[in-house]
């Protein structure tokens, strides 16, 4: 008896020891990932500050050329970020509406249409955009217009930005709308409220959390966004991109000084939303009874559904998806000539500089960052999860969630650039620019995705399925292996993809610290940016099918290893 | 004129059938009760007068009007909800001034109304609180507060105690009532529970399977029930099967199961038919002498259950039915298991029934 019970006393210690010394292991990776490069960042502002003031302010030849700069890309960046924001609330609250209340036939279509810019990564997205928007083979040839409808600048990087933020805003109104009782709204309309006007005071004030969650996540995702926007901005360039241009051209002061001006204020404004949003509430005083009953009635219904889905179709969706219409188009040769060399095929297989080989290497490379990537969000991502969700100090769990946030508002390009300042040769000098930079910026950027995937998931999960399991003699980890991993599955699911995707997808941050290697996303940029469009296409539609085949065999192979667990 | 009128009435939801042509009237002025087991379809009959769900087929009318195309929110109707449905993001006084706000009503009107209701339920302290401040008897009292500030003369009862506890409950069916009966309102009240049922209620409508099975007064619903299912639903009861010996004049003779032979008062029976005997427990007693027109029947002690003011006896007849007597405390008898009994019971204080057609158990299951 003794010898059992000591023994088991010492598994208890060891036990004890391995989870104190697991969170530690954790919180240090995730301080090693994302904290400490930005900290080093500021650090190097600081102390070098002498050579930054003469790069930014006072350059021999151009002067304060640079700080004009800076300060015109950093406000159209939040110029573009807000009207973003106001337009994807505007066309995505009535399309949410319509998802989470109404059945109709093709639901389930629409449903997963919405998604479809989430899983297009945002550099081909982009190009598909400036094709759709910009290019005489797009929207213009229906108006007969030898140039494109808009020319590259603000409004295409609005245009752009809109499409793959609108998916950001409507799942999270969907999933709110999906939530809030309906009672309430049947309660109001008992009490002489017409449907509008319940909408608007009882449900609307109700799904303000959704309606936040979306907008910061929208601006967010607009402000840090390179892959897209470096296709269709010209010459006006947004902050981020200036981040990575500076890099490239090795002024290393400048963007440094760039990129925590950038880190500042948008980390600054996220605290300020976050402050504000709790505090405002609805002006719900007034109701006109008779405007609110007439727009409840069946024609401006019609109406609202006719548009958010014409908003939808021209704004969302078939931009997104454009480059298969081109692709299609000019597979075996241009339209407009007939040439043969200027078609799809002839520039991908044909031409003599054999892009199909650059091609293959780069999705080769691609694939194997993205999964490399997703494993180390996996390893190191469950266990913060349950440090957030179950930590047992109240002040960590909060602080935890505040700093998960950091990563997902600031520009990943001024993320990459913090990593590569910290890691490369102007700090510790251990990583170059390479395979290995490119992950740990991957992983920096996109870590938060999955831990607060798996976090949302196990904070509903109500404890009585794991205490029952306790009180059935399993042991701890066991509960885990069996009842809490299987049960957060669809949260670790949604991470795996989202971090996939976008580390599949990254484009500002990839540039700045790549070296020689190449992703997709920065080829399609190459390509386009040497005007070899066809080529483009293909490497985009290359890139959307690899990013869509991956995710179906990763929820595949998630399904077969953990969801039934064998005991 | 605020009565309402079912006529025909359908509702099916995908192959359930919820509600089956059920016809209905409320008197104006009226409190009454839809009592029913869960998924009788009695919700889904109120959610149809509200016009929150709309009938597949038949009529309602309100005041005589028929008011199927009119949208909920111009019925004016109050609806009080089962889980309350009180605006979390509003205090008190936006919960009970909503209505008024929506109908365009001035500010000193809705200041006037909104407090007198919040008088009548006694909330007025509580005006600022918010939802989460309140308990949940509070809660229901500002959903009640809520549905009749717009004044409206109809109100609608979805098992408005379903989440409160047993006191509560007790004091708020009360107070419930009076209000109703004080501003002189129709009320519909929508329960599973009998006992809230026969308190409230005018009269009490009971629904099974979609249907309506009997309308009547508490007293009259328990006294003469039309069917055993009612009999076991309002109150409770013992049965005994048997067939009809003798059916000549006031009284009827019957033999019950294994040969023994009672008398009962009823003249609606032929010689030969199958009956049902349902026996209330507290028309039966123990051992009680003299006599002679007294039914008795003979058995023995199998249970015996102290519950308060009485004993609850389960007694085997010597056929092997079972028998439940509420005997008084004050008769002073402790009853020991296999003690031999006889049981007594009046002719008239007998209910008889036709034999179901589908079977005794079926006809008493409560879906």
């Amino acid at each position: 008896m003794m010898r059992f019970g000591s023994k088991d006393s010492f598994r208890c210690t060891l036990m004890k020891r391995l989870k104190s010394s697991n969170s530690i292991i954790v919180l240090s990776f995730f301080f090693l990932i994302a904290l400490m490069p930005i900290i080093y960042m500021f650090s190097y502002v600081f102390f070098n500050f002498g050579e930054v003031y003469r790069w930014v302010f006072d350059d021999p030849i151009s002067g304060d050329a640079r700080w004009v700069l800076m300060q015109k890309s950093i406000l159209l960046s939040f110029e573009v970020a807000t009207l973003v924001t106001i337009v994807d609330i505007i066309i995505g609250l009535p399309m949410a509406w319509i998802l989470s209340r109404y059945d109709f036939w093709g639901k389930k279509a629409v449903d997963t249409l919405v998604d479809l810019p989430l899983a297009v990564p945002t550099s081909a997205l982009g190009f598909s955009v400036f094709l759709f928007w910009g290019s005489r083979s797009g929207l213009a040839s229906l108006f007969g217009i030898e140039t494109g409808l808009f020319s590259r600048g603000p409004m295409m990087i609005v245009l752009a930005h809109i499409a793959f933020t609108y998916p950001y805003v409507v799942r999270s109104l969907t999933a709110i709308i999906e939530e809030v009782n309906m009672g309430y709204e049947y309660a109001a309309r008992t009490l002489g409220a017409s449907s509008v006007t319940a909408i608007r005071t009882i449900t609307l004030p109700l799904i303000k959390p959704g309606l936040i969650t979306g907008a910061i996540l929208a601006f967010t995702r607009s402000l840090g966004e390179t892959g897209a926007t470096i296709l269709v901005c010209g010459i006006h360039e947004t902050a981020p991109l200036v981040i990575v241009a500076w890099r490239q051209l090795l002024e290393i002061s400048p963007a440094a000084f760039l990129g925590m001006t950038v880190v500042a204020v948008a980390v600054f404004l996220l605290y300020v939303a976050n402050y504000l949003a709790e505090r405002w509430r609805f002006p719900l005083r007034k109701v006109w009874p008779k405007a609110e009953k007439f727009l409840s009635g069946k024609k401006p219904r019609g109406v609202r559904d006719l548009l958010s889905t014409l908003i939808f179709l021209s704004l969302v969706l078939i931009p997104s998806a454009f480059t298969l219409v081109y692709m299609g188009t000019w597979w075996s040769g241009s339209p407009f000539t007939g040439s043969q060399e200027a078609g799809v095929f002839h520039q991908v297989f044909l031409a003599p500089d054999r892009k199909w080989l650059s091609l293959w290497m780069s999705i080769l490379t691609s694939l194997e960052i993205s999964t490399v990537v997703t494993c180390i969000n996996l390893a190191f991502g469950i266990p913060m999860a349950l440090l957030v969700v179950r930590g047992k100090s109240r002040r960590l769990r909060e602080v935890l969630e505040a700093l998960l946030n950091m990563p997902i508002a600031i520009p990943s390009a001024a993320l990459g650039f913090s990593i590569y300042l910290l890691w490369g040769s102007k700090g510790l000098g251990v990583l170059s620019p390479g395979f290995w930079l490119v992950v740990l910026v991957h992983t920096a950027a996109t870590y938060p995705y999955m831990v607060k995937q798996v976090a949302s998931v196990l904070e509903g999960l109500p404890p009585m399925y794991e205490e029952a399991a306790k009180t059935l003699g399993a042991k701890p980890f066991s509960v885990f292996r069996t009842i809490t991993l299987p049960l957060v599955m669809p949260g670790i699911l949604a991470g795996t993809i989202l971090s996939f995707t976008r580390s599949l997808g990254e484009t500002g941050a990839t540039i700045v610290v790549m070296g020689t290697i190449r992703t997709v996303p920065v080829l399609v940029v190459n390509w386009v940016e040497a005007m070899a469009l066809p080529a483009a296409a293909f490497a985009s539609v290359v890139l959307i099918a690899a990013s869509y085949i991956l995710m179906l065999l990763f929820r595949h192979l998630i399904e077969i290893v953990v969801i039934r667990p064998k005991i | 004129m605020p009565d309402v009128k079912l006529v025909n009435v359908s509702k099916r939801f995908r192959k359930i059938v919820a509600v089956d042509r059920v016809s209905l009237s409320v008197h104006d002025g009226e409190y009454l009760t839809l009592l029913g087991p869960s998924g009788c379809g009695k919700t889904t009959m109120l959610r149809i007068v509200s016009g929150l769900a709309n009938p597949d087929e038949g009529e309602v009318y309100v005041g005589g009007r028929l008011v199927n195309d009119v949208p909920v929110e111009e019925r004016g109707m109050g609806f009080v909800f089962q889980l309350f449905a009180v605006f979390p993001h509003m205090t008190v006084w936006g919960n009970v001034a909503f209505g008024p706000h929506a109908l365009g009503w001035s500010t000193e009107r809705i200041e006037e109304e909104c407090l007198r209701v919040l008088r009548m339920v006694r909330l007025e302290d509580r005006i600022d609180a918010y939802p989460n401040e309140l308990s949940f008897g509070e809660l229901q009292k500002v959903g009640l507060a809520r549905a009749i500030a717009t004044g409206s003369k109809i109100l609608l009862l979805d098992e408005p105690m379903g989440a409160l506890d047993a006191k509560v409950r007790g004091e708020l069916r009360l107070e419930l009532r009076k209000l109703v009966k004080d501003l002189g309102l129709t009320a519909i009240h929508v329960t599973h529970d009998q006992e809230e049922a026969m308190v409230v209620s005018d009269r009490i409508a009971v629904m099974r399977k979609g249907k309506i099975v009997q309308v009547d007064t508490p007293p009259r619903l328990y006294s003469h029930p039309k069917n055993v299912f009612l009999v076991n639903f309002i109150g409770e009861a013992s049965f005994l099967e048997g067939t009809v010996k003798n059916a000549g004049g006031m009284t009827l003779i019957i033999e019950i199961r294994g040969g023994a032979i009672i008398r009962a008062s009823d003249k609606s029976f032929r010689i030969g038919d199958r009956v049902v005997v349902a026996l209330r427990p507290e028309y039966v007693k123990i051992n009680a002498k003299g006599n002679v027109g007294l039914n008795r029947l003979h058995g023995r002690v199998e249970r015996t259950k102290f519950v308060g003011w009485f004993t609850r006896v389960e007694v085997r007849l010597d056929n092997g039915d079972l028998i439940v007597v509420e005997e008084p405390m004050s008769n002073g008898h402790d009853f020991e298991v296999g003690e031999d009994l006889t049981l007594t019971f009046r002719p008239s204080d007998a209910l008889i029934y036709h034999y179901p057609e589908e079977g005794l158990q079926k006809a008493l299951s409560l879906e």
